[in-house]
């Protein structure tokens, strides 16, 4: 057993250096495709948390959304929209300070919520038997959760909306420059 | 649980199942050339060894000796790393196919014919499947040439599209059978395979699982027509050939995952009598999958990239969740 | 001459002052201008309902150096209209004091789209400065070359040729080196080109959709191209100026290489042109078999496009490649029955044909005919109505009638927009006129419309081969005119008359009389026009060609905007290019 704790311990070790050192990466990278690339590999090892916690249906699914979905989108569009040829951005621009006191607002909370949370430890039995979790979370989601769960859709619908509304008003400014360049 | 059935077993078979995995490749190269070249009214590779048998061989150690050519503004780690990432999920996903029933016992431990049976084993080869496009995406965008770029940004926007639909095929498997084990799910098709309970349902996994591999007719990554060879155009010798090897082996997955999700698995006459005999109709029912693969590249043209994404969004993802609408309310009403 | 006259006529009482001559040799007519009126002129002739010359077919210049006519350079305007099925030729002599650099000459290229590129290999070859050509430069030879080749005075060999690849200049330094430096050196954009704003991407010279070593400058928004300029001239060989030093029939050969899929429908079109010049007569068999070569050339032309198109938009089905090749073999093998060559055939000679046809080849065309009916529906069903090939060519480089006619467009192109010009229809040529075939032709003016008449035109090319061989008269295969073609062999024993005239042929050549002729030909992808001046002697003085691969290629930008990279393939395919034939 103790084998097996030196074990977790040292790959939990490892996940937090991918974890924080993908983060810090993200943030100080001044190439806007590696710094996407760092976020995918803190998404990693927050999938390797949840291995290590034996979540294996959260961890499938951070995978399956987050890294292969979202991710994928984000190097879409940094593609899409930046040059090629010109991967150095600057890190900062003229706003930086109010994303740095919203920071640390979030900070305070954090802290503040995390000292005051009662954290339940889990019973053996309940580790033992993981799988029934996958069913759990599906009729909770439909059952008690119904509301919450319906309500995030319904913003995330908004969201897409909103993001094509802005999205179009762009393409028919572009089209409408086009149309003036070939008449030229 | 001792060392032996926790970690050397496992061991020596993926050991096994990578070999298989990797002469499988070789060979799927030789046997798709020979078939695309019948559909051409050609020979194919007839030259090294009786009937070209050898061929891949001489081709691998043709891509082995090659010389290795770095492009001096490409991003070297990523570059490097590209192939690699290619080939690992596809032969990841293997871990949790099962290929046959079948079990013997060697010194007390009962050796099984897949590596593990994954609860959630679905998902699992769902989410690592597609970790193959991270592979295309670095390969394009550190190759640092304008056609490798937009072949990666094709295989993203390709990827976006496709495995919404492919989610919802699989959704109304689940539907059916209740569980995300792939071993529970070929068990429930004892009886009747899956394709005939779900043939949209198998339509549109081959579809887009044809998306997914990046075979014709949705090669559009590559299309050597247009973009020179994609997002390969910077690669060559080995690291080349690694990338054929991640098509061909999912090629083989995409083939596998088929045959155990639609096909029975390996279930066929016979198998309670002699369960050795459902490995011979696994491999039977998945060279069929990867024979019709091949026959669409010989027969179909290739779509134009914006018609696959409209394909998939506006057609096959609408199709997708009638298709789980019905299956659910059935199963809801009479399951 | 009817129609002949009225040009004439009508442009002497619009412009009393700009017409300084007006003849006719071999039945073309040829107005000579003044230069200042040259615009003018050219409008009204376009647009004048009696006379509506809309297709410019050809622009070229002349040195007149050797001829001791001044002033020395003159440009030439061939042109058609397609309406009164008439064509006329305009000579615009340019004043030139020698004191400039070039003559000067007004550009129409706002009348005819068309003289854009004509006018440039103009300046190019020639070296005549167009006023008011939006962006005129070098197109067939390298940018840095010295002197305009086509010049009479132009060295023919012999001197230090201008290599741009010389060890002093630094931009050829890393040549020879075992590991090349990548270095780039940018090329002049085109004109209106934005490389800030969206990806300038290089499709060629080196790149497989583009059928040999053509570079388009596709200039992209993501996908969607905003414009697509073509560079041509890699493979630019010289044919005009080889054939400038050759005598008329050693021509033949070259013709081969330009359209290398149409080898045959160039030897027709040269020596029609020949024949017009010389004015002689050819037997009627050889007219047939002339046919038949010429149809089956053109099945053989349709055939590749056929694959390589497929190819193209489709990249995966090498089937249809291959299905289509392997038909075009049984008609490379019928040649090389013929003739002994399969692609550069050299079938063909002024007065006939080089040799009589084997017994075998009519039984051997039939065979043929047979096994390509059968294939071919496989193939039409193969693609015609796939949806994916359906989705991939419709709507896809629409082209507007009077745009293409503007832009100089002729063949499948312009009959797939709904202009039924064509050339073995409306002015016959080697007894065309003595079978029946429809001309198909189409109104959606895209790719499918496109693909849609070349298929149809396969098939009726496979009429007019069956009706041509089944009804293949019997007589000499070429003419009688001992001062054209050579004596038939046994004849050189008997007859010391047929001894001189062998004798001078080979050692000197026919000598047609001197002037000027346009002859055309309705060739696979367009038609086919060579000018040939003579000065008495048996070496053309001045010999031109209009490649329809060369002119129809000028419409790849107009049918590109707006459309995505991988349309781009699909138009070059639609356009149906030979390099050899753009370059020549």
């Amino acid at each position: 057993m103790a084998i097996e704790q030196a074990l977790q311990i040292f790959v939990f070790v490892i996940l937090t250096l991918m974890t924080l050192g993908g983060g810090l990466a993200v943030v100080t990278s001044r190439n806007l495709f590696h710094a996407a690339l760092s976020l995918i590999l803190s998404l990693a090892g927050v999938v390797g948390y949840y291995v290590l916690l034996d979540a294996g249906f959260l961890a499938i699914v951070q995978l399956l959304i987050y890294i292969g979905a979202i991710s994928i989108l984000i190097l879409f569009s940094i593609m899409l929209t930046r040059g090629l040829m010109t991967p150095r951005q600057v890190q900062r621009n003229e706003q930086w300070w109010i994303a740095a006191l919203v920071v640390f607002l979030t900070f305070v909370v954090l802290i503040v919520a995390l000292w005051q949370m009662v954290w339940p430890i889990a019973d053996d039995e309940a580790l033992r038997t993981p799988n029934v979790a996958i069913s759990q979370l599906g009729e909770a989601l439909v059952g008690p959760y119904a509301i919450p769960f319906e309500i995030i859709s319904v913003l995330l619908l908004v969201a897409l909306v909103g993001a094509i509304v802005l999205a179009r008003e762009t393409e028919n400014n572009q089209g409408s420059h086009a149309e003036a360049g070939s008449s030229e | 649980m001792d060392w032996i059935a926790g970690l050397l077993i496992p061991f020596v078979k993926a050991l096994v199942l990578v070999v298989l995995l990797l002469t499988g490749f070789a060979y799927l190269s030789y046997v798709e050339r020979k078939l695309v070249a019948r559909f051409h009214v050609r020979y194919g590779p007839n030259r090294a060894g009786p009937f070209g048998l050898l061929q891949p061989i001489a081709d691998g150690l043709k891509m082995l000796f090659k010389e290795e050519i770095i492009p001096r503004h490409a991003d070297k780690l990523f570059y490097l790393m590209a192939p690699a990432i290619v080939v690992v999920p596809a032969l990841l996903v293997w871990a949790v196919i099962p290929i046959s029933n079948f079990s013997f016992r060697i010194f007390g431990y009962e050796i099984t014919f897949y590596l593990t049976d994954l609860n959630i084993g679905l998902l699992y080869a769902l989410a690592v499947a597609e970790l193959g496009t991270y592979g295309i995406i670095l390969g394009g965008w550190s190759s640092n040439n304008k056609y490798a770029l937009l072949g990666a940004l094709r295989t993203s926007s390709q990827m976006l599209s496709y495995s919404l639909p492919m989610g919802t095929a699989l959704l109304s498997i689940l539907a059916v059978v209740g569980s995300l084990s792939l071993v529970d799910i070929v068990n429930a098709q004892r009886g009747l395979w899956f394709i005939f309970l779900q043939p949209l349902g198998f339509l549109i996994y081959f579809i887009t699982g044809l998306a997914e591999t990046n075979r014709s007719p949705f090669d559009l990554p590559e299309t050597e027509n247009e973009l020179v060879a994609g997002f390969v155009t910077e690669y060559g010798g080995i690291k080349f050939a690694l990338f054929y090897m991640g098509e061909y082996i999912s090629m083989m997955t995409t083939s596998a995952l088929a045959t155990t999700l639609f096909l029975g698995g390996w279930w066929g006459p016979f198998v309670d009598e002699l369960p050795i005999l459902g490995i011979f109709y696994f491999v039977l029912k998945m060279s069929a999958v990867v024979f019709l693969i091949i026959w669409v590249r010989a027969s179909l043209p290739r779509v134009r990239f914006d018609q696959l994404m409209g394909f998939c969004w506006k057609f096959l993802l609408p199709l997708g969740l009638f298709n789980v609408m019905v299956t659910a309310t059935v199963v809801a009403l009479w399951g | 001459m009817n129609g002949s006259d009225t040009t004439a006529d009508v442009l002497k009482a619009r412009f009393p002052l700009a017409v300084e001559g007006v003849s006719t040799f071999r039945s073309d007519l040829v107005i000579t201008l003044k230069r200042e009126f040259l615009r003018d002129v050219a409008r009204m002739l376009r647009d004048d309902p009696r006379l509506r010359y809309n297709l410019l077919l050809d622009l070229t210049a002349v040195d007149r150096l050797k001829l001791g006519i001044t002033p020395r350079f003159a440009t030439v305007y061939q042109l058609y209209s397609i309406p009164r099925n008439q064509a006329v030729r305009l000579i615009v002599p340019l004043p030139w004091d020698g004191e400039t650099e070039m003559p000067v000459c007004p550009s129409v290229t706002d009348i005819w789209p068309t003289a854009d590129w004509l006018e440039r290999e103009v300046y190019d070859l020639i070296g005549i400065h167009f006023e008011g050509h939006p962006w005129l430069r070098r197109i067939l030879m390298p940018e840095n070359w010295v002197g305009h080749p086509l010049r009479k005075d132009y060295p023919l060999g012999g001197e230090p040729v201008n290599f741009s690849g010389d060890r002093d200049n630094p931009r050829f330094a890393h040549l020879g080196q075992q590991i090349m430096e990548g270095l780039s050196f940018p090329s002049e954009l085109p004109p209106g080109v934005d490389p800030e704003n969206h990806m300038v991407i290089n499709l060629g010279p080196q790149h497989p959709a583009t059928h040999g070593v053509l570079r388009v400058v596709a200039e992209l928004a993501g996908e969607q191209i905003v414009s697509a300029h073509c560079d041509v001239g890699y493979l630019h060989s010289g044919f005009e100026k080889t054939g400038e030093s050759k005598r008329y029939e050693k021509f033949i050969p070259y013709t081969d290489r330009m359209d290398y899929l149409s080898g045959m429908n160039n030897n027709l079109a040269y020596v029609l042109t020949v024949e017009k010049l010389l004015g002689v007569e050819v037997p009627l068999r050889a007219q047939y078999v002339r046919v038949i070569l010429a149809e089956l050339q053109r099945l053989g032309s349709h055939l590749f496009w056929l694959a390589t198109h497929a190819h193209d938009v489709s990249g995966t089905i090498h089937s249809l490649l291959m299905y289509c090749l392997r038909d075009r073999e049984m008609i490379l093998d019928i040649f090389e029955m013929f003739c002994g060559g399969r692609v550069t055939v050299t079938g063909m000679c002024v007065g006939g044909l080089r040799q009589d046809i084997p017994p075998a080849f009519p039984e051997a065309v039939k065979v043929f005919l047979r096994e390509f009916r059968k294939r071919f529906k496989e193939y039409d069903a193969m693609l015609t109505r796939n949806p994916i090939w359906v989705a991939r060519s419709q709507g896809i480089g629409y082209l507007a009638p009077e745009e293409a006619i503007a832009l100089g467009i002729t063949g499948p192109m312009l009959r797939a927009a709904g202009i039924p010009l064509d050339l073995r229809k409306v002015q016959p040529y080697s007894s065309y006129d003595h079978f029946e075939f429809e001309v198909p032709t189409a109104t959606e003016s895209d790719c499918y419309a496109r693909y849609l008449v070349r298929m149809r035109e396969m098939e009726q090319s496979a009429r007019i081969i069956e009706q041509a061989i089944n009804r293949l008269p019997g007589g000499p295969f070429r003419t009688a005119d001992r001062k054209v073609v050579l004596p038939p062999r046994p004849e050189l024993d008997t007859s010391m008359e047929a001894v001189i005239h062998h004798f001078k042929l080979v050692t000197e050549g026919y000598k047609p009389p001197p002037g000027d002729v346009y002859g055309m030909a309705e060739n696979p992808k367009g038609i086919l026009g060579f000018y040939l001046v003579s000065d008495g002697s048996a070496i053309p003085y001045r010999l031109h060609i209009r490649g329809p691969s060369f002119v129809n290629l000028q419409a790849l930008d107009t049918m590109a905007r707006g459309h995505l990279l991988s349309d781009l393939i699909t138009l070059i395919g639609s356009v149906d290019i030979v390099l050899g034939e753009v370059d020549r």
